[in-house]
């Protein structure tokens, strides 16, 4: 079963004379549970591609289909609660709300919608990321491996068709990169997780189930990693 | 150029808006402190002009012979004297200054002409020159000195408030820089000098800047104050006339203020930078810290406000600091209104209770006087005075003559007084006042019964007077609250005591004998400051009864119109119809167009409402410069915050909710730390103010009110305004973007 389907996706940036095509025409399809890594040098459009996917963005013409359901289809608040409820975004700065503790940022998505703490998720989650003593920190009083595995737990925490992962390691450590892969790839293998993570890094793309190169907004290379 | 000055200009280019805001605060702060004390020096100077064109005396005996003003021009008392001589060739007037004028003027120049035995003369004195020279007996100096001084320290407040704020925006943005340069190798050394010179380019553009545009608005303001003074000017030779004038003191206080705030605040970011490693100081460490805080109550907010609210509480309770300078600045706006509005206001209330007036611009009057028959007066031979009592005029007759007044001009306002007083002889027993009665004059010894004085007045007055007392129509009323001088002060006393349901009144005689008396039913109690009554009450307490029915002895009609002097001539022929003089006794018709004293004094109070409000307008202005720039840049800051809720799945509604939230808290929270110091600030004024007049405190309400909508509505929309600027950028930027 296909959980996400894009036909003919492209986005082209800019006005008349000055157009940039940054995605030209890209279709592909994930699996439930699959892992898939997209590479492509810096201005590939692999970013935007993300962007499409998790429906911040909106493409210039295509469509995008998570768990059968075309998202461009929705208006802008079906497509915030679409979002919060389908899919768990990664970025590479973390994108935690400074204000709140571990605990509220990755209950938040939670909160959003208006949904009731659900304590022993919340458990298993700090366990799994190795935060539960703290849990009470502010984003401010963590390292960047430990603000990323927050944001990893807080992308978990509403069991999304899909997480979308931009350079989740481009700001880490090796040994943070590894945690957070780790963390990453356990979620895909324990909970049949869906993950699309964006990378230059070789050594990341390579730990994936697929790879899709990018390149100039086009799919160069769609390849099964033996 | 050496490098840190190259440094400094390119700082202040690469920050195009930052810098135009900065200047722009400094412009405000340094133009108000060079407006208001140019005003200051020219209105001094207008002041010393017009009166020493009257004279550099302090008092004047007149009607003295030659003779006498050489004794009394001699006594040592006088620093110094002139004569000039009267009309009638015969007398002089003596014009002394003294050496050391007395609390009591009066009482001295009587007493150094008792020394010699001269006398009869009349006597003026220059109250404006002694108050001017701080011999005022009612210690006027004194409180214009700690007004004026309550003044500065507000505007000097205000204004490094404003710089300081302007800076403290971007107080993060800069530490962030300095630790960039810091990286680079720029010794903390370096990094202060250069910041010395961004406050050196930055005040040589601003202060002259500010110092230009504050003589321009003292300029415009002086020819305010011309236009305000035609009027007075007109029937006054000696009038005011405002001049422009650039002393050397406004610039220096101006420009020493401005550039010290300027460089504190240049500087204070500087030094953390160079306290803290370099990196830390670029990653913004050490700018804002946040703290875990437990948010009280945030299961209760949340089912309140939802998760918005949430959020939003708190975001205000663990970036407190960021908010800090928003919060500084709306509670500075609330307190310079708070000190604006009440320095207006005891101005107001104390140009009123000194000056009590009425606006009339015509006045008719109708009055009877005890007539004393001089060729019979002859104490020695009868022991009676021989006397020709007063006709009071009926209540129905001054009804009818208002009735007839108002034909006149349907759309004018008119006002009728009756009053029974001096001529004929009512008293009543002390028994009825209490302690502050002592302020009132006994009629003829301290435990001698207290004059009584009726007041008649017109239909639609006296209705409203009965409304104020919640009395029924019919009723008689007593006027509780008066005023009078108490040590020089005007002071508000309520000398009667409690529950008076019924006075006895007892007429007497020329001598003092009782030739009969009645009882006065009480139906209710009016205030005399809040009942505009002041003007007739003045500052002579007494027993005084709005009576219904009543026939006065003087009749008074203040008449607002337009064509006030058709009215005057009108006036007189009505009332000599309506109030034909009786067979016996005698009756004084007078009617005059008052239009233009009116508008000479209307012309005052307008000029000092005008400067007022011009000077709440300025603070106002300035607490909202400074408001919209923390707001804005608190807003900018938190882009990628709000762009990431978005991407989260927060809809925009959602993101408009939390907004809103949080202006609502950083409202309150400013309102807490405004209006503390902001009433008591007022409460100073005032008690400065009685020194002056003695009236009671009122809460200011209005004004508190209208600074809590004003903080609302202008935190709400610089947040919407601001976060709906975010919102429209690309969130994918916002997000992108590095820290």
């Amino acid at each position: 079963m296909n959980i996400l389907q894009v036909e003919n996706l492209s986005k082209i940036y800019g006005k008349e004379g000055t157009q940039v095509k940054a995605l030209d025409g890209v279709s592909f399809s994930v699996k439930k549970g699959e892992f898939v890594a997209v590479v492509g040098a810096s201005g590939s459009g692999k970013s935007t591609l993300l962007h499409l996917l998790g429906g911040v963005d909106r493409p210039t013409s295509g469509k995008v289909y998570v768990d059968s359901k075309d998202i461009y289809s929705m208006d802008e608040s079906k497509l915030a609660i679409f979002r919060r409820r389908n899919v768990g975004l990664i970025y590479q700065f973390y994108n935690l709300i400074p204000t709140l503790t571990v605990e509220e940022n990755i209950m938040l998505p939670r909160l959003l919608d208006g949904r009731e703490a659900d304590k022993d998720k919340l458990r298993a989650i700090l366990e799994t990321i190795g935060l539960t003593d703290r849990r009470n920190h502010l984003p401010g009083q963590l390292s960047g491996g430990q603000q990323q595995r927050v944001s990893v737990g807080r992308a978990l925490i509403n069991d999304p068709a899909i997480i979308l992962a931009d350079e989740p390691t481009g700001n880490l450590d090796s040994k943070a990169s590894r945690e957070v892969m780790e963390l990453l790839k356990a979620a895909n293998k324990r909970y049949n997780q869906t993950l699309l993570v964006i990378t230059h890094d070789e050594k990341i793309a390579l730990q994936a189930d697929r790879i899709i190169t990018i390149s100039d907004g086009r799919i160069i290379s769609d390849a099964e990693v033996r | 150029m050496k490098l840190t000055a190259k440094l400094a200009l390119s700082q202040l280019k690469a920050n195009r808006r930052r810098t135009v805001l900065t200047l722009l605060g400094i412009v405000l702060s340094v133009s108000m402190i060079t407006a208001v004390f140019g005003f200051v020096a020219s209105a001094r100077n207008a002041i010393f002009d017009t009166i020493l064109k009257g004279g550099d005396y302090h008092v004047a005996y007149e009607g003295l012979t030659p003779e006498q003003a050489d004794i009394l021009a001699a006594d040592t008392e006088f620093e110094s004297s002139y004569t000039k001589e009267a009309y009638d060739g015969e007398h002089v007037a003596l014009y002394c200054r003294l050496a050391q004028p007395s609390d009591d003027v009066w009482k001295q120049m009587a007493d150094i002409a008792g020394k010699y035995n001269i006398g009869p003369f009349t006597s003026h004195t220059n109250t404006e020159l002694l108050m001017l020279e701080g011999y005022a007996p009612d210690e006027y100096s004194m409180i214009l000195f700690s007004i004026g001084t309550v003044l500065f320290l507000v505007i000097m407040f205000a204004s490094i408030i404003v710089i300081s704020n302007a800076f403290r925006v971007s107080a993060g943005e800069r530490t962030k820089q300095f630790g960039i340069l810091k990286s680079v190798g720029a010794t903390s050394r370096q990094i202060r000098s250069s910041v010395v010179y961004e406050g050196l380019l930055l005040s040589v553009i601003g202060i002259p800047a500010g110092i230009a545009v504050g003589f321009l608005v003292e300029a415009a303001g002086c020819a305010l104050a011309e236009y305000f003074f035609t009027a007075l000017n007109a029937i006054n030779n000696n009038g005011i006339h405002l001049k422009f004038t650039a002393p050397w003191w406004v610039i220096a206080i101006a420009a020493t203020l401005a550039f010290v705030t300027i460089f504190l605040s240049a500087y204070l970011p500087a030094r953390k930078a160079s306290k803290i490693p370099a990196i830390e100081a670029i990653r913004g460490k050490g700018e804002i810290k946040l703290k875990a805080k437990k948010v009280l109550a945030a299961k209760l907010i949340r089912n309140l406000f939802g998760m918005e609210g949430e959020l939003a509480a708190k975001s205000m309770k663990r970036s407190s600091r960021s908010y800090r300078a928003t919060v500084v600045a709306l509670a500075s706006s609330v307190v310079l209104f708070l000190v604006g509005v009440s320095f207006g206001d005891s101005i107001m209330t104390s140009m009123d209770m000194l000056y009590p007036g009425i606006e009339a611009t015509a006045i008719a009057s109708v009055s009877s006087y005890r007539v004393v028959d001089t060729s019979t007066y002859d104490i020695e031979v009868s022991g009676k005075k021989q006397d020709i009592p007063p006709v009071p005029t009926s209540a129905e007759k001054a009804r009818e003559a208002t009735e007839k007044l108002a034909e006149y001009d349907k759309n004018a306002d008119i006002r009728m007084i009756g009053m029974n007083s001096g001529e004929v002889m009512q008293t009543a027993d002390r028994a009825i006042l209490n302690s502050e009665g002592e302020q009132i004059d006994p009629w003829i010894q301290k435990e001698a019964p207290v004059k009584v004085t009726y007041i008649l007045l017109d239909d639609v007055f006296y209705a409203k007077m009965c409304r104020q007392a919640n009395a029924p129509l019919g009723s008689n009323l007593l006027v509780t609250q008066l005023m009078t001088r108490v040590d020089g002060k005007q002071t508000i006393i309520s000398p009667f005591r409690e529950n008076i349901t019924e006075i006895d009144v007892i007429s007497r005689d020329f001598d003092g004998n009782s030739v009969g008396s009645e009882t006065i039913p009480i139906g209710g109690y009016v205030k005399a400051l809040e009942s505009e009554l002041l003007w007739i009450t003045g500052n002579s307490p007494a027993i005084y009864i709005i009576t219904p029915d009543r026939g006065m002895n003087s009749l008074q009609w203040l008449v607002n119109i337009e064509d006030s002097a058709g009215f005057a001539k009108y006036a007189k022929d009505v009332l000599r119809d309506t109030v034909p003089l009786p067979a016996t006794g005698n009756l004084s018709y007078s009617s005059d167009d008052i239009r233009a004293s009116i508008a000479a004094q209307q012309g005052l109070v307008n000029l000092v409402m005008v400067m007022i409000y011009g000077f709440i307008a300025m603070l106002t202005l300035i607490g909202l410069t400074n408001v919209i720039s923390t707001i804005s840049t608190n807003i900018r800051f938190r882009r990628r915050e709000f762009a990431m809720l978005v991407s989260m799945g927060m809809t925009a509604r959602g993101i408009k909710r939390m907004i809103n939230y949080e202006s609502l808290l950083c409202g309150i929270n400013s309102l807490l730390f405004g209006l503390i110091p902001g009433l008591l600030l007022s409460y100073f004024m005032y008690a400065q103010t009685t020194d002056l007049a003695n009236y009671p405190y009122e809460f200011p309400f209005v004004p508190v009110i209208a600074c809590a909508l004003g903080v609302f509505t202008v935190t709400f929309i610089t947040m919407r305004f601001s976060a709906s600027r975010v919102r429209s950028e690309n969130i994918i930027e916002a997000i992108g973007g590095n820290e």
